[in-house]
């Protein structure tokens, strides 16, 4: 079954170049290039996965998250962005994005993060693994929820391959488990990133928006 | 706009200085008429109540400095000022019960003012009606009409009075607080807006030079990827502050920079990520030199147009991958004389008490990792 997506930046050039690059891989159901016609179009044409510019007026990506998933939970969005500034990357995924990924990310690497988010995983960059990391080892061991602020030894090696950009099946062959309970791992570790209420990771949303 | 807190303001301890500070003359004022009382020629008939007054007066007066230093918001608490016009109602009988001259002086004033100062204008003359009405039941027995009907009025219009007063101050205090927080505000702001001016003319500059010189150099290709690298490099250092990484700090700082230089000198993008950060003391340059070579490897012969590194700095060590997607390459047939892997990446970090392992296959990538216990 081909997933169907949706393209939501606020720069034309790169929406038809994403489109271009997807080639048949997927069905793009429709373009938007701001954050009112994206929620409208995305909950009339409700497809398996957005794919969501981080930066854009009025709101951005986390505008267009919040205007979706209250009428269509079922739909789920991948975050794209040229900064890759981890305040913004931590902001969009605490507000539901199922993944993140920078712009310079190929064809093929995008037609694989599509589906995997399309079945409910997650997909993180190297660099939002490497924040992920940096975040939850930076929190002292007392007044931890250890359901939500720690990470397993098996999610800690799993993000670190991430960070040193091996792919899920790499990693499952370097770990001798299979790609599922990579994805399990990743998705668990997405769960705890939106879920902790950890002091480090709210700050960062806020701490560098002097621009 | 910032909240104002009202309980910690200057103008908010000023008051209530003046407010216990009166509590404390009053309670000092009532010990003396009592004293006089008690040594007077013609003694009350039960001088103990009057020295147990005198003692209570006291007492109470310094709970309330002690409430005054410790929990100022008590003092403002119904149960407290209604406790205070009790105490100051028995100061109001006890010359009945003790069958003395009136001893209290000024001190039922003294609830009055601190019930304007917790409750403004409500408090004070809530407290004041209280004591008028013990005042004018004292008609009753021995007391003088006319002095218990001046006294019932001078509280009333005192309460009104200090309520209505405490009032103005603090409505003067908030103002002139809003106008000095709005001052810092547009100060900050500006300096902001400066900041912001400078920067973005300073980024305007830098892009149409380096576009000037990708048109330049349009047929060069290597050449205007180069260019193009270091113009992103350059914006993210100025918009993020850092490479996009999760930290800033001395060994991550030589991470960045070394990646930088090696991008720029071998025409290969270098995508590092960083996770902790640590002091870059001697061993640190070692290591970081270490990597600079694995990456130069990777770039020269690997074929790979990116290469992906990852340091990560824990209490215990600190650890570099470098990796590559090229063509990788048998490990265990380089000769022992080409000193390249060898010399510059493995010697250089055992030499500082760390060590290095290659992973390789031909047709695999490369991976190096280095590793520094700390």
């Amino acid at each position: 079954m081909t997933v169907r997506v949706f393209i939501v930046d606020d720069h034309d050039l790169f929406r038809s170049g994403v489109r271009a690059g997807l080639g048949d891989s997927v069905e793009v159901v429709g373009e938007a290039s701001n954050v009112e016609a994206a929620v409208e179009m995305i909950n009339e044409r409700i497809p398996d996965v957005v794919l969501l510019d981080v930066h854009m007026p009025a709101g951005g990506g986390k505008a267009v998250i919040e205007g979706v998933k209250e009428l269509n939970p079922g739909v789920e969005f991948l975050a794209l962005s040229a900064s890759d500034a981890a305040a913004d990357v931590v902001a969009i995924v605490r507000a539901g994005a199922r993944g993140y990924v920078t712009k310079t990310i190929s064809a093929e690497a995008l037609t694989l993060a599509i589906a995997r988010v399309a079945e409910g995983h997650a997909v993180f960059s190297p660099q939002l693994a490497g924040f992920i990391l940096h975040a939850f080892s930076s929190i002292p061991l007392s007044d931890v929820d250890p359901e939500l602020d720690q990470l397993t030894k098996r999610e800690r090696e799993v993000l670190q391959h991430l960070a040193r950009a091996y792919t899920y099946r790499e990693i499952a062959e370097r770990l001798y488990i299979s790609v599922k309970t990579v994805e399990t791992h990743v998705s668990n570790v997405l769960r705890k990133l939106q879920l902790s209420s950890r002091y480090e990771l709210t700050i960062w949303a806020h701490d560098r928006k002097l621009i | 706009m910032e909240p104002v807190d009202a309980h910690t303001s200057d103008a908010e301890r000023t008051l209530r200085r003046v407010v216990v500070g009166y509590r404390a003359v009053a309670a000092a004022w009532l010990v003396i008429l009592g004293v006089i009382s008690v040594a007077g020629p013609e003694g009350p008939a039960r001088p103990g109540v009057v020295v147990a007054t005198m003692v209570l007066a006291v007492a109470w007066a310094l709970v309330t400095i002690a409430l005054h230093a410790q929990s100022p918001d008590l003092m403002r608490s119904w149960l407290f000022l209604a406790i205070d016009t009790g105490v100051a109602a028995w100061t109001l009988v006890a010359p009945d019960v003790a069958g003395s001259e009136n001893f209290y002086g000024g001190y039922p004033m003294s609830p009055v003012f601190l019930a304007a100062y917790g409750r403004g204008m409500v408090g004070g003359l809530t407290t004041a009606v209280a004591l008028g009405t013990v005042q004018l039941s004292r008609l009753a027995g021995p007391a003088d009409p006319t002095a218990s009907s001046a006294a019932v009025l001078i509280y009333v219009f005192a309460g009104a009075v200090a309520g209505w007063a405490v009032g103005l101050l603090r409505e003067a205090d908030r103002t002139t607080r809003m106008a000095e927080a709005a001052l810092a505000r547009e100060q900050v702001e500006r300096v902001r807006a400066e900041e912001k001016a400078e920067m973005a003319a300073h980024l305007h500059d830098s892009v149409l030079q380096t576009l000037a010189l990708i048109r330049r150099n349009s047929a060069d290709e290597s050449e205007v990827a180069s260019l193009a690298r270091r113009q992103e490099r350059e914006l993210r250092a100025w918009l993020y502050g850092t490479g996009g990484g999760s930290t800033r700090g001395a060994f991550g700082e030589l991470m960045r920079r070394m990646c930088a230089e090696v991008e720029d000198a071998h025409q290969v993008a270098v995508h590092l990520v960083t996770v902790g950060d640590a002091e870059g003391d001697a061993s640190m340059e070692a290591l970081v030199q270490a990597a600079r070579e694995a990456i130069v490897n990777a770039a020269k012969h690997s074929g790979a147009a990116n290469v992906a590194v990852y340091a990560e700095s824990s209490p215990e060590r600190v650890t570099v991958f470098v990796r590559d997607r090229g063509r990788g390459f048998d490990y265990g047939s380089v000769p022992a004389d080409r000193q390249g892997i060898r010399e510059s990446i493995i010697n250089r970090l055992v030499r500082s008490g760390g060590r290095a392992t290659v992973h390789t296959k031909v047709g695999e990538g490369t991976e190096v990792e280095l590793v520094l216990e700390r």
